[in-house]
């Protein structure tokens, strides 16, 4: 068991995303870096979809109950564990009774805003509509469906045989991506790209965006040079996905994210490639990033990009597994 | 075969756990050994009264070794610093994996002897450290 001792903790459980029920109109929820995750997962050697702990306020602060390894990825938090420092990107043995503190995302070369705190044989909490991740808007997953709260304990299932404590290099400084000095996210256009003034598009690609504090895991509201419509556009709600850059009246455009509603009736301008959402999930409110633009085959290229990093960490995790374990 | 495929090869055999590697091409061979005692060892010169309790750190595998960790900007632990038995107080890095490397006891990091960025072998002298009660 894992207990919660910050007061207002707004962390949540999360796996990779709830996506067999979006015909249902279940959004995917899911970690806003998946990569984090995922890297979590693979040095405790649990299955890759095993869920952890997504903390976005901090401090946060955990109290582990038993003996486990764990493992902490995402935002460095300069966390200690019993006043000693633990690795970021890292895992770590723990004995039962002791306290694990995240302090404050630090600056360091690079920055993200969400931390991931991953067990030896994941969170076990239910399994609902195929996924163990918090969905907030139907209150199902996770923990009761809701944000984790002092006092909660969270049970963590059979460990695997072969855990390692070992650390990777992070994917913000093994898979960087800047322009003019500013972090990137690249996009393709979207189904009413065309519908917007040239100006305006041409702003869209070449002026920063800021990321405003009304920005979550629903989506994030930026703020920049806007956008406007060649003419007013009537669309229905139709089925959108995190990534999708909405732009609603104000002209100040919205990317959905991973707690989006699955359909919206706002003009698309564009949507974040999949192999960049990670990026975006991680950046911190304030943030100023830019839009590149993309085409298919470049989204697929990075996505590649993506998955042979994954693939090179599966490789050397797996291989000092099996040394572990002879 | 490069001189740099050779570093490579080495570094995989660490990450494998392989000590002996026999590689024959069309024009020539190769043979890679790890894990043979350190020719050095034993010859450390007894220099002053400190020398006798300093505890020496030796490299748990091969790997690049780094102080600082790649997303900070201080080292783990610097010349002096107090750490506890099992604290991390540098990386062995292999292509995207980072092996920590514990400090022996509760005490004093007193030097490093390898460069930051430098290959080190398994069992290579890391750290001077001073245990502490």
């Amino acid at each position: 068991m894992i207990e919660i001792l910050s007061q207002s903790a707004f962390a949540s459980v999360q796996d990779l995303g709830r996506f067999d029920a979006v015909r249902w109109g279940v959004g995917t929820a899911g970690a806003m870096d998946r990569l984090a995750l995922l890297v979590g997962n693979l040095l405790l050697g649990n299955p890759e979809d095993a869920a952890g702990v997504e903390a976005q306020v901090f401090p946060f602060e955990v109290r582990f109950e038993a003996d486990l390894t764990f493992a902490l990825t995402g935002a460095d938090c300069a966390a200690i564990l019993d006043g000693v420092p633990v690795l970021p990107w890292a895992s770590t043995a723990a004995h039962a009774g002791q306290v694990l503190r995240l302090g404050l995302p630090q600056a360091g070369r690079w920055r993200g805003a969400r931390a991931y705190l991953t067990v030896a044989g994941g969170v076990d909490v239910p399994m609902v509509l195929g996924s163990r991740s918090t969905q907030l808007r139907g209150a199902i997953g996770g923990l009761d469906g809701r944000m984790l709260r002092h006092g909660d304990r969270l049970p963590a299932g059979d460990a695997p045989a072969a855990t390692l404590v070992a650390g990777v290099v992070p994917p913000g400084l093994a898979l960087p991506l800047e322009a003019d000095g500013l972090p990137s996210v690249r996009v393709l256009p979207a189904a009413e790209y065309g519908a917007f003034t040239d100006a305006s598009l041409a702003r869209f690609w070449t002026e920063p965006w800021k990321i405003t504090p009304q920005s979550d895991r629903y989506g994030f509201r930026l703020a920049g040079a806007g956008l406007e419509l060649k003419t007013q556009l009537e669309t229905r709600s139709h089925g959108i996905v995190p990534g999708v850059i909405q732009v609603p009246h104000s002209g100040q455009p919205i990317v959905q994210m991973c707690d989006a509603q699955p359909s919206g009736g706002y003009p698309k301008v564009g949507t974040v490639i999949e192999a960049d959402l990670w990026r975006l999930g991680q950046m911190p409110i304030g943030t100023r990033f830019r839009f590149l633009r993309v085409d298919w085959e470049a989204a697929l290229a990075a996505r590649d990009a993506v998955d042979g990093w994954l693939a090179e960490v599966r490789r050397v995790a797996g291989l000092l597994r099996a040394r572990k374990a002879a | 075969m490069r001189p740099q495929d050779v570093a490579a090869l080495a570094a995989e055999m660490a990450v494998a756990g392989i000590t002996r590697l026999e590689l024959a091409g069309p024009n020539y061979t190769l043979t890679l050994g790890r894990g043979a005692a350190p020719a050095d060892q034993g010859a450390k010169s007894p220099e002053s009264e400190a020398e006798a309790d300093l505890l020496p750190v030796t490299a748990p595998a091969l790997g690049t070794f780094l102080r600082t960790h790649p997303l900070h900007e201080k080292p783990l632990a610097a010349d002096g610093d107090a750490v506890v038995a099992g604290q991390a107080i540098a990386l062995l890095r292999v292509g995207a994996l980072l092996t920590p490397v514990p400090a022996p006891a509760d005490g004093l990091v007193v030097g490093a002897l390898p460069e930051e960025g430098s290959l080190v072998g398994y069992g290579d002298r890391l750290f001077d450290f001073l245990p502490q009660d």
